[in-house]
């Protein structure tokens, strides 16, 4: 009895602190959801501080075309990370088409794209801080 | 005598907070005419392309700078131009009237200012000849249109012309109207569009 209550209490406690590193840290959210028949539903969330884990852990040989084109563009990912994460929150891009809509804005620190189209509805945000680190590690 | 030195401290911090200069933005916006036509806004800080562009590095554009080949800036000493006509006194120094477009080039104050009024004639209504006006204003101050030439003559100084840019208050760029687009370009400090 004492150890099961032992173990209940630890289980409850990484759960506590698992919810507080999250709310402190944010998520990595990415929620994709197809409009046709056959289309696919995409629903992820990873801790902010897991992403860069996360994507170390990702085997090289599965990242290779993605590295090269990666790698010549992270001084400009990682500056403007750093930028987005200093200004104010607000909207940077819309743009309202037949076919599309695009919302791109900054708010408490991360960054959500909104994408709705006639094929697809996509929602991404991540916070800003875990950008960078996480495009690192994947171009390493 | 804390109290005194706390209602220094405070008021220091007061002041050092009116004194910050607020972050500018720069806003672009393109309507497309008809219920079919795009609309798009954008909004960047002024700080976020400081940061940016010197880390772009491509065949056209490199530390800021873009290169503008197939064009003939080494036969006109356009540096020299603009600064002779930043120091005139404000007038309006070209004037081109045609059938098909007015151009005026002018000086007013710190800025220079030019006006292209495109007069093209489009279907026939009832009425008569439908005229249509297409207009374009472009307002630089002349330190930003010298930071832009003052990379070489093959090239233009975007990010001299950026960092230029935020030393003036709020400033309309750029607005283009046609029967099909509404453009306009515009700085300030506010952090979405209007």
């Amino acid at each position: 009895m004492t150890v099961g209550m032992t173990v209940l209490g630890g289980a409850l406690g990484i759960m506590v602190l698992g919810g507080v590193v999250v709310y402190n840290e944010g998520a990595v959210r990415v929620d994709v959801q197809g409009k046709t028949p056959q289309g696919d539903h995409v629903h992820l969330i990873v801790p902010a501080a897991v992403a860069p884990v996360a994507a170390w852990l990702i085997p090289r040989s599965k990242l290779h075309d993605a590295r090269h084109k990666i790698r010549p563009w992270l001084p400009t990912i990682q500056a403007a990370s750093a930028e987005l994460a200093r200004c104010r929150d607000g909207p940077l891009v819309e743009v309202d088409s037949r076919r599309e809509h695009v919302r791109i804005y900054k708010q408490s620190g991360s960054l959500f794209i909104y994408v709705d189209s006639d094929e697809e509805t996509v929602h991404v945000s991540f916070p800003l801080e875990a950008a960078a680190d996480t495009v690192s590690q994947l171009a390493r | 005598m804390t109290r005194k030195i706390l209602g220094v401290m405070v008021a220091m911090l007061f002041c050092t907070a009116l004194a910050m200069p607020a972050d500018r933005w720069i806003h672009i916006r393109v309507i497309e005419s008809g219920p079919d036509g795009d609309h798009v806004r954008i909004n960047i800080p002024l700080s976020l392309a400081e940061a940016v562009l010197p880390t772009i590095k491509s065949d056209k554009f490199c530390d800021g700078k873009v290169k503008v080949e197939g064009h003939s800036f080494d036969r006109v000493d356009l540096r020299a131009l603009l600064d002779a006509v930043s120091k005139a006194r404000d007038n309006q120094y070209v004037t081109v009237e045609s059938r098909d477009a007015n151009v005026e080039v002018a000086k007013s104050g710190e800025f220079l200012l030019i006006k292209v009024h495109d007069n093209c004639k489009g279907g026939v209504k009832a009425a008569g000849t439908h005229k249509a006006t297409n207009t374009v204003d472009i307002k630089v101050p002349f330190k930003v249109a010298q930071a832009l030439l003052s990379g070489s003559n093959d090239e233009l100084n975007v990010l001299a012309a950026v960092r230029a840019l935020d030393e003036y208050g709020n400033l309309e760029l750029v607005t283009v109207k046609d029967d099909e687009n509404n453009v306009r370009i515009w700085v300030d400090s506010s952090n979405g569009a209007d």
